[in-house]
């Protein structure tokens, strides 16, 4: 890097006249205020989350307040009265509220009224308008020390900054105790503000397969369509989907979407650690799914090896993303006009075919057998994640075969040419039992 | 400002702090803004289930998340906070946990009822400390009353069994007592039979939930069964004196049991709840708003891009940035990380002092300023139009930009060497097959793969290769990126993340990367294969009065435009050319041109403006050029 001498100040530009910053800054402070009044004046709410029909021109106002008090730091930067109206825009939008009420606790209820330029239900804005008050603070006060004090200030922070990072490096298990310490108790709002919190362990310790979403709707029957006057039963009326697929989500040039997705299956692919499911009731001579379970030896065959046979999901999955994944996909995915009576939702994992399948070598038998292609239904394992209703509430907890492997088996050996599987078709060679777990017949790619 | 190098900051301060070049901040700027505008654009094809009410990661869950997160940190010391309540086990699965919260809700408010009716308990707890099985034994009991008390002929028998001194071994009791039931005197036993009676009455009359409940109590770890009576019977309390029993009141237990049912955790314990994450997106609704702040922010980027304002919207591109990211975590991957990454320190430093519309609109100012002066110098115009000027805050960046890309590296390369496939050549192959990510769906890569497995020492050869350059680029670059071998590190994180692009699809993170990467290019060499040099294009001359204020402002305009040195300029008040009022250029082949014909030979003849002399055709821009300069 060429490393240059700093311009004396004669070099610099002459900076924006002062009574023009200010007017600028005041400004910002005047329409953070107005936000303020606008919300008192209306009787928008000082506690809760409630929205409030004035919530919108507030946080707009309170954004611009910002937005200029902003500008009049970049003005003048050198200049305190720029920072401190941005300090004042910040502090107003983020509030102030008096001390909590004692016996109301936080978890029942709002515990006080909070004054504030940005309404009361976007707090997560008046968390960002509150730091960059505290920046405003912080600029003011370095505009006043000496160069060489703000810059071992600098310093300061890019340690703090660094060793944060490092701490978020070290973060994932194990997890070393001072790393835990310092990340729970210093760094992790930081992180967790600037989103620096990544671990960078990209693709280790090991390269792993992607995970995929089939989804099966089940519709209450249709009102309008009366079933058939001979049928005995009523037909099932179901949907697939999957999720994602290159046909529908690659839409945009660098495919930038269809990885977005991926992104969003693979949340699902985080398991509770050292877990056995249900500890009671799979014990076979009494547990409740343990029965049910064998009783659905017949109808859905285990795999056999027990490390794949059943993975359970962490509570993050269970108790937060399985119930919101499927509220969003009962309105996006359903057929529109139709009562989604039920959302079975399967996590697939794609598992990349090994060296030995593709080429077609079988380690023990030490001979040749047919290659496998990478696409070989064999390869996917769909582990069923529960049957959701439209509000994302798990219909059935114990579901025998919650969280385990539905298999798809192959039963003949593949044709040689792709045109050969194409006239037979899917199930001429395997054995789907997701279809059948799902009561629903699945499309086949 | 230079004194620090030598002073107490010493190398660090040298290391940190000497002013440099903002040019590869600019360059850096440009290539983040393009690609900020692509993946931002993106996002309108999913703008509602990304961010939207009901998206994937919904308002209702994401709000809920970012509120109530609870942050108990372990302790400085050897002792672990105790929860007030144990709800590993059976409070893992849902059905289980529903009735166990039924039992806990469904507990008398009233405290002395509540102590009342849990007896039992305590009795149990205290009667069979040490007793191994006796504590489930006993536990047995309430399911045996809560049958007992429908039927009168097996409740005489019980009440035979209850009055016995001593208990026979052989007495037909319906209802089994456990050892220390048993050795109990009559009145005692009766007495604890009460209390069954009492405490089945709070169980659910479901026999499964029952059950569950029971489950649940006999696998209570034994040395905390007595913590959990008294948090039961509300007479918890924690180390600070803290309440942390069964709240009496129905509100708060409900909340505390919502609190615990979700987050797996007693809200009154928490030391801090929520996280500071935030976003525009958790609170927006409406569909059009959605939709205007999406335009509005992808402004806001192309302002970024081309550097206009870019003090302002440098920030507002970063915060713009993190409301995506933040409220929509579960779409997130490595881009996001890097975008992030150069978002953030680009606004640090001064990315929009070089490269950048800012950094022209300071040329015209500074030309305005030296072309007013009457030929008197005005020492900080004449350095704006030699060029960007040094800043010690472009450094600054600069070096947070280097220091991080090697703690990418570093961390992604030593966390690989966890992995049993990296030791043994194997991880390139899932990355060469990977269905999703990779180039296996096409037939003719797909047949080349095979005809490299055909010969398996070209296929070992190829992934030992792989992997050992993936390895050697990633954990030697944070080292030898500081030597001379640099040209050499960059070049081979380069093509790795070529590679990655190519073979993973991942082009946008690459780009990223590659965007990264540019930290290390000296700002010269940008400025030379990017900018324009002096001595570039064609000599003109151009003939002004520096006493007319709407002269300076046109010969300004050109001036700040020619960034190569092509026109010489005249200022007709000096006294060596007529003084007239109109600028005149004089054009490379000796015609001598004014007004819109000036201004069209500018857009043509200058090296910076000839990529964009098309713009010359768009119907006003005469007019409003004239306007602007009038």
């Amino acid at each position: 890097m060429t490393v240059h001498t700093t311009p004396p100040d004669e070099l610099h530009e002459p900076p924006v006249p002062i009574p023009r910053v200010l007017l600028v800054g005041l400004t910002g402070v005047g329409l953070a205020v107005t936000a303020l009044i606008l919300g008192l004046a209306t009787g928008a709410p000082r506690q809760g989350f409630d929205t409030h029909w004035a919530d919108g021109p507030r946080a707009l106002l309170a954004c611009l307040g910002l937005l200029l008090a902003g500008c009049a730091v970049s003005m003048r930067p050198g200049w305190y009265g720029g920072w401190l109206c941005l300090a004042a825009a910040g502090l107003i939008g983020y509030g102030a509220g008096g001390p909590a009420p004692d016996g109301k606790e936080w978890y029942v209820a709002p515990p006080r009224d909070w004054f504030a330029g940005v309404p009361v239900s976007w707090d997560s804005i008046q968390l960002f308008f509150g730091v960059l008050g505290c920046v405003g603070l912080l600029g003011a006060l370095m505009t006043r020390l000496s160069r060489k004090v703000v810059l071992m200030m600098a310093l300061v922070g890019v340690a703090y900054h660094f060793v944060g990072i490092m701490s978020a490096i070290t973060s994932p298990p194990p997890t070393p105790w001072l790393t835990d310490q310092y990340w729970r108790r210093v760094s992790s709002p930081y992180l967790q503000f600037a989103y620096m919190n990544n671990a960078y362990q990209f693709y280790s310790p090991d390269p792993g397969p992607a995970c995929e979403l089939w989804v099966c709707f089940e519709y209450a029957p249709s009102t309008t369509e009366p079933p058939p006057a001979d049928a005995e039963v009523p037909r099932k009326e179901c949907d697939w989907v999957y999720l994602p697929r290159r046909s529908t989500h690659y839409v945009d040039p660098l495919g930038l979407t269809f990885y977005r997705h991926l992104s969003v299956t693979e949340n699902l692919a985080q398991y509770q650690r050292g877990s056995t499911y249900f500890p009671v009731e799979s014990d076979p001579n009494s547990g409740l799914i343990a029965r049910r379970r064998a009783a659905e030896d017949e109808r859905i065959p285990r795999v056999g090896y027990s490390e794949v046979q059943r993975i359970v999901p962490n509570d993050v999955v269970t108790r937060q993303l399985l119930p919101s994944y499927a509220r969003h996909m009962v309105k996006t995915y359903g057929r529109p006009g139709r009562d989604v009576t039920g959302v079975k939702i399967y996590r697939t994992t794609h598992t990349i075919i090994t060296l030995p399948q593709f080429h077609g070598y079988d380690a023990n038998m030490n001979q040749k057998v047919a290659g496998m292609s990478p696409y070989n239904p064999m390869l996917y394992m769909p582990y069923y994640q529960g049957e959701f209703d439209k509000d994302g509430n798990l219909l059935d907890p114990t579901a025998p075969l919650l969280y385990w492997l539905i298999p798809i088996r192959q039963d003949r050996a593949m044709p040689e040419s792709l045109d050969e599987y194409r006239k037979n078709g899917f199930d001429y060679y395997f054995s789907d039992y997701v279809s059948r777990h799902a009561g629903c017949n699945r499309p086949k790619e | 400002m230079t004194d620090n190098r030598t002073g107490s900051l010493g190398a660090v301060g040298r290391f940190f702090f000497s002013p440099t070049d903002p040019t590869t901040l600019g360059f850096m700027r440009i290539m983040t803004g393009l690609i900020l505008l692509y993946v931002h654009a993106t996002y309108c094809i999913e703008l509602k289930s990304f961010f939207g009410p009901d998206a994937w990661w919904d308002q209702p869950a994401a709000n809920r998340q970012r509120r109530q997160q609870p942050n108990v940190p372990p302790p400085l010391g050897w002792y672990v906070i105790e929860p007030s309540i144990h709800l590993e086990g059976s409070w893992d699965y849902p059905h289980r946990r529903a009735a166990i919260k039924e039992f806990l809700r469904n507990l008398p408010s009233d405290p002395g009822a509540r102590k009342a009716k849990l007896r039992f308990l305590d009795v149990l707890i205290t009667k069979t400390q040490n007793l191994g099985g006796q504590y489930n034994a006993g536990l047995g009991m309430p399911n045996s009353a809560a049958r007992l008390l429908r039927d009168q002929t097996e409740n005489a028998r019980l009440q035979k069994a209850l009055e016995a001194e001593p208990y026979p071994d052989d007495l037909d009791s319906p209802v089994f007592f456990p050892a220390f039931v048993r050795a109990m005197p009559p009145q005692e036993r009766k007495a604890f039979f009460h209390d069954v009676e009492e405490f089945t009455s709070l169980l659910t009359k479901d026999t499964e939930k029952d059950e569950y409940i029971l489950t649940w109590l006999g696998s209570y770890p034994a040395h905390k069964r007595t913590d959990l009576y008294q948090f039961l019977i509300g007479e918890m309390k924690g180390p600070d004196g803290k309440f942390l029993g069964l709240p009496a009141d129905a509100r708060e237990r409900e909340a505390v049991l919502e609190y615990m049912e979700y987050w797996n955790g007693d809200p009154r314990q928490v030391r801090e709840k929520g996280t500071s994450v935030w976003s525009m997106w958790f609170h927006i609704t409406d569909g059009t708003t959605m939709w205007a702040v999406q335009a509005v922010v992808l402004c806001v980027f192309l302002l970024f891009t081309v550097g206009l304002w870019t003090r302002v919207t440098s920030v507002l591109a970063w915060a713009a940035t993190l409301c995506y990211i933040h409220r929509s975590q579960v779409t997130l991957f490595g881009q996001d990380t890097m975008q992030t990454i150069l978002v953030t320190y680009l606004m640090i430093g001064p990315s929009g002092a070089a490269l950048s519309l800012d950094a022209l609109r300071k040329r015209y100012r500074a030309a305005r300023a030296l072309m007013g002066a009457g030929g008197r110098h005005v020492p900080w115009a004449e350095a704006a139009l030699a060029g960007p000027q040094s800043s010690w805050l472009a450094n600054f960046a600069i070096r947070l930009f280097q220091i991080n890309f090697c703690f990418i590296y570093a961390s992604s390369g030593v966390s690989k060497l966890k992995g049993t496939s990296w030791w043994e050549f194997s991880a390139a192959w899932p990355v060469m097959v990977n269905p999703e990510f990779g180039l296996v769906r096409y037939t003719a890569y797909e047949s080349f793969l095979h005809f490299l497995v055909e010969h398996r020492i070209l296929i070992g050869v190829i992934a030992a290769i792989v992997t050992v350059y993936t390895l050697f680029t990633e954990i030697g670059l944070p080292f030898l990126i500081w030597t001379r071998l640099r040209p050499l590190m960059m070049s081979l994180s380069a093509m790795l993340h070529l590679g990655i692009g190519i073979m993973m699809g991942l082009a946008v993170f690459s780009m990223y990367m590659f965007a990264l990467l540019l930290c290390y290019f000296p700002s010269r060499l940008i400025r030379e294969r990017v900018g324009y040099l002096p001595g570039a294009g064609r000599k003109m001359g151009l003939t002004f009065d520096s006493h007319d204020p709407a002269a300076v402002r046109k010969a300004a305009l050109v001036r700040a435009f020619d960034v190569a040195g092509q026109v010489m300029f005249h200022d007709a008040a000096a006294g060596k050319h007529d003084a007239t009022s109109t600028v005149t250029l004089t054009d490379p082949e000796g015609r001598h041109l004014t007004g819109h014909d000036l201004y069209a030979t500018a857009l043509r003849e200058l090296v910076l403006l000839k990529p964009v002399r098309w713009l010359g055709h768009i119907p006003g821009v005469w007019v409003v050029t004239s306007w602007w300069v009038r």
